[in-house]
């Protein structure tokens, strides 16, 4: 990472956490959470909680579809780094065929980071049988990767091999991005 | 989801309202994509461009005596600024439509 203090800036649990990740998993905390973890108050801990929300509370998109949607957000803003790991934690949900609600949504977003767009392309989305909530619910998860990509691009973040992405996803799979509590204290 | 509205604007509040090592102004400035002097190439290549960011554009941040923990917060407002911003487009789409 470009920045010293996101890589060793932490508090005392989240110095110990990142230690027994090491231990326990053979691979470092990712870059997300590095950056989560220094000075919490300040980003981490409002930016888990929104993405908690948007990535894994109920919604008429499913885990999959919305991690599909991570990956479409991302490779529009091009962040290899989200692209890599989210098409894993997509793959990992069980995202197989893109239903036409969800095409739609995805030609709305990839105009909406191209550019722009305008009523006409939001009533398309809802005539593909795109309820308003659920547009909404699908832009929030763009807005969670419009900030998480630029971030990741301008600190410089990365993966240390395929196996250290694919072992993230699996974290991510089964904590549903949940952190421990002191970590973002 | 419950209130994502809600969530992101706790996020907003203590990215451009919180204390930090940086002016709240700055920030906000960054969040709009409007920030001064030295850090108006930089903001906008982290909104428009990120991708395009380098090393070498933080090491300029640095020489200029600009610290880490600047450099992290108004890069964090850019992003989230931008981030905002594309969403306030998406929604207006979605209200008048």
């Amino acid at each position: 990472m470009r920045l010293g203090v996101l890589e060793h800036g932490h508090g005392r649990a989240a110095r110990w956490f990142q230690k027994i990740v090491v231990t326990l998993m053979g691979h470092e905390v990712d870059d997300v959470v590095k950056t989560a973890m220094h000075r919490p108050g300040f980003f981490g801990r409002h930016f888990f909680a929104y993405g908690q929300e948007v990535l894994r509370g109920p919604s008429f998109w499913t885990v999959a579809e919305r991690e599909h949607l991570a990956a479409v957000s991302s490779e529009l803003n091009e962040c290899p780094f989200c692209v890599r790991v989210h098409t894993e934690t997509a793959r990992l949900a069980g995202h197989h065929d893109v239903r036409p609600e969800l095409a739609a949504v995805i030609t709305f977003i990839t105009l909406l980071n191209r550019g722009g767009v305008t009523a006409a392309d939001a009533a398309a989305v809802r005539a593909a049988g795109v309820p308003v909530e659920a547009l909404v619910e699908a832009l929030h998860v763009n807005t969670i990767f419009n900030i998480v990509n630029r971030l990741g691009n301008a600190f410089g973040w990365s993966w240390d091999s395929d196996e250290h992405v694919h072992a993230a996803a699996r974290v991510i799979q089964r904590t549903r991005y949940r952190l421990p509590g002191l970590v973002l204290r | 989801m419950d209130d994502p509205g809600g969530r992101l604007a706790a996020l907003r509040a203590a990215v451009l309202g919180g204390p930090g090592a940086t002016d709240r102004d700055l920030r906000r400035a960054a969040a709009s994509g409007a920030a001064p002097g030295v850090w108006s190439g930089y903001v906008r290549s982290v909104r428009e461009a990120s991708y395009r960011v380098s090393e070498e554009d933080i090491a300029v941040l640095k020489a200029g005596g600009i610290g880490e923990e600047e450099i992290f917060e108004v890069t964090v407002a850019a992003a989230v600024g931008a981030a905002f911003d594309r969403l306030e487009a998406g929604l207006r789409a979605v209200a008048e439509s």
